[in-house]
């Protein structure tokens, strides 16, 4: 063989072989998991980071409702406050048998009821506005947990042991999520995602 | 035939060289491929290192280690997912140079299960106006900073940013103080003028809320905020709920409301606009949990509000501005170890302490309560006191009180001698407690001014006695209108017998 002929051999033996070894030892000591997981685990787990998903619009759903009804109660009470108001600071400088706070709850409780109606309030626009975007989210959620079993049905599940498990919770996520129960809705995603990841923070 | 071989032998090379490399390049984008990224230089062949990406479109999903970058803006359709979604990853920095990302969808950067991470110089504007995008949200993230960048829009009610059940965030950077907010200016809040001058850059600019439930060693620190629009109801400019060791520090929060209500053919209301208070603060325990170095102005409820219990927290060197109360609580409130100290308190409408207590002792955790904006833990025990104890006030100043139609403003509410004026509310569930489960002592008053155009500091208030003779500690130096109290001839006493009662001044009050 020519002396040319042999070096791009040798060449093309050396360049190949640099990198097969490097696979090699990487696959032999294991870091093939490591080099190779992103692509597997992706595909194995695209329903899974979905119901996650889910779960954390069902997180959020909840923080907003709560948002909502914080600044509702307040804007009720601060009305009641200033329509209902009595003398301010008298209570410390008579005899306190006698004395009242001044936010004058305990003369009417029933005023301070965050699910009472008042037609004249001005809580009412923000109350429709709530009901309206809690439905959204409602309605954001469920399409979203549709789509999920429907592109498994299209599709197939990349991880059947776990989806095997959700699709037993089907009928019961459907009517939670349809309900708006936020709370229940991560509770059962809660009992068939991996608990691993399912939660960091304050325990 | 040799230049044949050698071709040959080239092509079979490059293609080899070009698989080994794609093996590098994987984990991120959607259904096994990856069309919303440009590769950037890959790393060598064979080791596990990071990814370096370009971002060109929404709907990403990155699962892997690395650098993602955005070279031009991004706009969301209406999907329900984030525009950039980080998931089941750990080491991702994510770099939009200063791009924006809008859009109607209602969720900007989403991440998700994820161990340290860098977002930084991001512009997301995302939804429709309706105030319910999710801007930016953090769920299960451990170790993770957000940096130079802005959330929200001036012109809009988008949302705001949730940071949930993670450790180790810090939101912005260490400043030497409140940075500069445009909407925070002498003409808006003239009483602060001063601290606004030499403000230095914010370290991110947020238009909306803060929510942040349920984290360890939270950050939030250098931020200029404004509630979404001055339309539109807020409840609260940042949420810090079920925290352990956070810290809110050096942040300038404009609520863009008013404590001064609006009066309509008799009827007196707030008009919805702006924020009800600056910070939230519920069921938040230390240690080392710190509020300082705030500018916090403009809401129709309070600077800084307690609901459920606070525990060993230092509340210091803050300005707050044009509220109706600087610092208070009353729905379940409890607070132990707290340090008022050196906090500056202007134009006022009601109060600027007011701790009182709404709602009976609080039943085991696991349900839903009326004004917790957080999901209980389930295993939380049930109350079994109710405490105003070991607090300091020091060196805080109280000035130039609103005084709305002729009232007289407070400076100090806490009714520590008499139950905490403690008032069952049929909605708030809840036992009732005895008189014997206040705990509510050692609570020292230092060096503090409180103009004298306020109210004497309130001690009770005709509430069962809860009083013993260490409640309220004076620790001298304190200049305040008064502080005269009745109080039973004997202490303890608790209950409310029928004993005649005596004038105490348990502050002297200089001049």
């Amino acid at each position: 063989m020519h002396p040319r002929a042999k070096k791009f051999i040798l060449i093309f033996v050396v360049v190949l072989a640099v990198p097969t070894t490097v696979l090699a030892a990487d696959w032999l000591l294991g870091w093939h998991s490591r080099l190779w997981q992103p692509v597997a685990a992706r595909q194995a787990t695209q329903e899974l980071h979905r119901l996650y998903q889910l779960r954390e619009f069902c997180n959020q759903s909840n923080t907003m409702e709560k948002r909502l009804d914080f600044g509702i109660q307040k804007l009720r009470d601060k009305k009641n406050y200033w329509n209902n108001k009595m003398v301010r600071w008298e209570s410390s400088t008579t005899d306190p048998k006698n004395a009242t706070i001044s936010f004058g709850l305990s003369e009417n409780p029933a005023l301070y009821d965050p699910y009472s109606k008042d037609a004249e309030s001005q809580t009412d626009p923000f109350m429709n506005r709530r009901n309206r975007q809690i439905q959204n989210l409602r309605d954001r959620n469920f399409s979203y947990l549709e789509k999920i079993f429907n592109d498994v049905t299209k599709y197939g599940a990349e991880d059947p042991s776990i989806w095997g498990i959700v699709q037993d919770k089907h009928d019961e996520l459907t009517q939670i999520v349809k309900s708006g129960e936020f709370q229940a809705c991560m509770a059962v995603l809660d009992s068939v995602l991996p608990t691993q990841v399912k939660k960091g923070g304050r325990q | 035939m040799r230049e044949n071989l050698s071709s040959i032998l080239v092509a079979v090379l490059l293609s080899y060289l070009v698989f080994i490399s794609g093996c590098n390049n994987v984990g991120a984008g959607s259904n096994g491929s990856n069309p919303n990224m440009n590769s950037g230089p890959q790393p060598p062949a064979g080791s596990p290192a990071p990814v370096q990406s370009v971002l060109t479109d929404c709907g990403t999903i990155i699962s892997s280690p690395g650098t993602y970058s955005l070279n031009s803006s991004l706009e969301t359709n209406s999907s329900p997912e984030a525009c950039v979604t980080i998931t089941g990853t750990d080491n991702v920095t994510l770099n939009c140079n200063g791009n924006s990302i809008t859009g109607v969808g209602e969720y900007g950067i989403g991440a998700l299960n994820v161990n340290s991470l860098i977002i930084e110089n991001c512009m997301v504007a995302t939804g429709t106006g309706d105030g319910f995008s999710t801007l930016l949200g953090l769920n299960n993230v451990k170790g993770a900073t957000v940096t130079g960048s802005t959330f929200g829009s001036r012109l809009n009610n988008f949302g705001g940013v949730l940071i949930s059940d993670s450790t180790n965030i810090t939101f912005g950077s260490r400043l030497p103080s409140a940075p500069a907010n445009p909407s925070v200016t002498a003409i808006t809040n003239p009483v602060i003028s001063s601290q606004l001058s030499n403000a230095p850059p914010a370290s991110n600019t947020l238009y909306g809320f803060l929510d942040a439930s349920n984290n360890i060693n939270l950050v939030i620190e250098g931020t200029a905020m404004t509630s979404g629009t001055r339309s539109e109801l807020n409840s609260f400019m940042i949420g810090i709920f079920g925290g352990q060791n956070t810290h809110v520090a050096n942040n300038t929060v404009n609520g863009l409301g008013s404590p001064i209500p609006i009066e309509e053919n008799g009827v007196y209301y707030i008009n919805g606009a702006g924020s009800d208070d600056d910070i939230l603060v519920e069921d938040e325990t230390g240690p080392g949990s710190l509020i300082s170095g705030n500018i916090l102005v403009n809401t129709f409820d309070c600077g800084i509000e307690t609901v459920g219990f606070m525990r060993d927290i230092t509340l210091y060197s803050n300005y707050i501005d044009t509220v109706a109360i600087g610092m208070g609580g009353w729905y379940y409130v409890s607070v132990t170890n707290a340090q008022y100290a050196q906090n500056v308190m202007t134009n006022i409408e009601y109060s600027g302490f007011r701790y009182i207590r709404f709602g009976g002792l609080r039943p085991a955790g696991g349900q839903n309560l009326p004004y917790l904006s957080y999901i209980i833990p389930a295993d939380m025990p049930a109350e079994t006191t109710i405490n105003f104890n070991q607090n300091q006030f020091s060196g805080n100043t109280l000035a130039q009180p609103i005084g709305f139609l002729g009232e007289r403003v407070g400076s100090v509410e806490v009714p520590v001698y008499s139950s905490m004026a403690y008032i069952a509310i049929s909605t708030l569930p809840g036992t009732d407690p005895t008189p014997q489960q206040f705990i509510t002592v050692n609570n020292a008053f230092a060096s503090n001014i409180f103009d004298k155009a306020f109210y004497p500091l309130l001690f009770s208030s005709g509430e069962d006695w809860s009083y013993t003779s260490n409640d309220v500690i004076d620790g001298k130096g304190n200049i305040c209108s008064g502080s005269q109290n009745y109080v039973p001839p004997v202490s303890p006493t608790f209950g409310h017998p029928t004993d005649a009662v005596v004038l105490f001044s348990p502050i002297i009050c200089g001049s």
